[in-house]
């Protein structure tokens, strides 16, 4: 349905009104006549309103003489009564095909030159240097090969890792990256060992190294050397400080030992008590009761009331209260499989919160031993493949006693 | 006159019977009205024999089996040609006398 209006637009109609007492005479007698008429709508009992193309207006004349109907145009729509009145404005016209043009020479024009991510260098350099490759002000966007220029710049200017050029509209955007120096500590640093280890794989990125693969290192033996005695190139040349640095693969034994009971006692009681009471008056104790326990095997817990306070520390009247109660101990085995199980499960949490991230676990050994007390010791060795490297600032003035 | 009539009715039932014995559209040959309804809002008749009555509450067309009667709210002959006529707006009843 779209479609046909928007034929009909292009072809262009006029919106007749429509006054007279047998309306649906008059369309009956348009259509009879193949006079196209469409959209129409009955506005009241007299009128009606309707859409037509231009080349019927004439017949839609006589149309209406005959069925004594009166016509009228509202309005005039389509292509070609814009076209008629854009024919009498030629200024218009003129216009807006001149913006038309202008907008797209101008546009084709580099107008703006951007620099974005200079830290070090100064953005004027790095537009100097596009200026002299063709990326300036004024020239023509199609003249740019960005891909280019972005090569040349990166070419020219060492500190840059990475440049790009963007046009985007009439602004060209150059975006560079400055390369990113590793930070120099001052002073010398060395590569020490974070544990003892068995030296496995050492890469060496700088400085020099003291040990060898398959050696054994302790914990802090220097690795890696920031003093670098002999340089490359004779003799005679005096020794270099470096910063060392370096991955240094190790295999590290950690262990872990939990020592727990075989046995438990168990403590029962008997129900059996008995209460030792004695009265503080003043300074005078009266005991009341038994004066001991009177039971072989017992607990014992005291209680103190102090019924009326003195004035110093002694009460004026006070009762100690010692209860008595008779139990019966005795020990029970524990099962063996059990307390190993409790004593795995506690060394390899301990163990476990000591490595280091990224370490790799190589081997994994257990030692159970019962001692003659009832006790198990259970100790848990984890073997791993880390990088134990670790970077460590020397003092400075220290004579280096190494190769 | 009344001759001519009945000769006409008789071709006419022996068009009809024709297309009823070969299945053929009945619109086609026999100019019956063909109406398509789409929902309540559009209606198509074709082959129309002019509008009778037309208001926004109703629209009478004149067809070969007698008239059509739409009615509803805000109806519009959104197109009318010889032969069709379509029908836009709330329609609420189709009659049809036969």
């Amino acid at each position: 349905m779209a479609l046909a209006d928007l034929w009909s637009y292009i072809k262009g109609y006029v919106i007749i009104r429509v006054r007279g007492r047998s309306l649906e005479r008059f369309v009956n007698t348009v259509v009879a006549r193949g006079v196209d008429l469409f959209g129409i709508i009955r506005v009241d009992d007299r009128s009606l309103v309707a859409r037509a193309y231009l080349r019927d207006l004439p017949s839609l004349g006589r149309i209406l003489k005959e069925t004594d109907c009166r016509g009228r145009i509202e309005e005039k729509v389509g292509v070609p009564f814009i076209a008629r009145r854009l024919a009498r404005r030629r200024g218009l016209v003129a216009g807006a095909i001149l913006f038309s043009v202008a907008l797209y020479v101008l546009s084709s024009f580099v107008w703006f030159v951007e620099v974005r991510g200079v830290e070090r260098t100064t953005p004027e350099a790095v537009l100097g240097l596009a200026a002299k490759h063709g990326v300036r002000p004024g020239v023509l966007r199609r003249s740019i090969e960005p891909g280019e220029v972005a090569r040349l710049i990166m070419a020219e200017i060492p500190d840059l890792a990475w440049a790009a050029v963007h046009i985007r509209g009439t602004m060209v955007n150059i975006e560079v990256v400055e390369k990113t120096l590793p930070e120099m500590v001052a002073g010398i640093v060395d590569v020490v060992a974070a544990e003892d280890a068995l030296v496995t794989n050492m890469i060496v990125l700088s400085g020099e190294p003291v040990v060898s693969e398959g050696e054994t290192v302790t914990k802090g033996q220097v690795l890696v050397a920031g003093i670098i005695l002999r340089p490359e190139g004779g003799d005679e040349k005096p020794p270099e400080f470096v910063n060392a640095r370096g991955i240094v693969l190790g295999r590290v034994w950690r262990a872990h030992s939990e020592t727990l009971k075989l046995v438990r006692e168990i403590v029962t009681e008997t129900s059996k008590v008995a209460r030792v009471r004695r009265v503080e008056l003043g300074g005078l104790k009266f005991t009341l009761g038994p004066k001991t326990a009177p039971f072989a095997d017992y607990e014992e817990e005291q209680r103190s009331y102090t019924l009326c306070p003195g004035r110093g520390k002694e009460a004026l009247l006070g009762i100690d209260v010692t209860t008595y109660r008779e139990v019966v101990r005795r020990t029970e085995v524990l099962d063996r499989e059990d307390v190993l199980a409790e004593a795995r499960a506690r060394a390899r949490s301990a163990l476990t919160a000591r490595l280091p991230q990224g370490a790799r676990v190589l081997d994994e050994r257990e030692d159970v031993r019962y001692s003659q007390g009832g006790a198990l010791t259970y100790t848990m060795t984890i073997e791993t493949s880390e990088d134990i490297a670790r970077e460590r600032r020397e003092k400075q003035g220290i004579e280096r006693t190494g190769r | 006159m009344r001759n001519e009539d009945s000769k006409e009715r008789i071709t006419g039932r022996v068009e009809e019977k024709l297309v009823d014995i070969f299945e053929l559209p009945k619109n086609v040959l026999l100019d019956m009205p063909r109406i398509v309804l789409v929902g309540n809002v559009q209606l198509t008749l074709e082959n129309h024999q002019g509008i009778v009555e037309y208001t926004q509450e109703r629209v009478r067309v004149a067809t070969s089996r007698g008239e059509v009667a739409v009615e509803g709210r805000g109806l519009c002959i959104s197109r009318i040609t010889k032969t069709d006529i379509a029908i836009e707006g709330r329609i609420h009843r189709i009659g049809l006398w036969g």
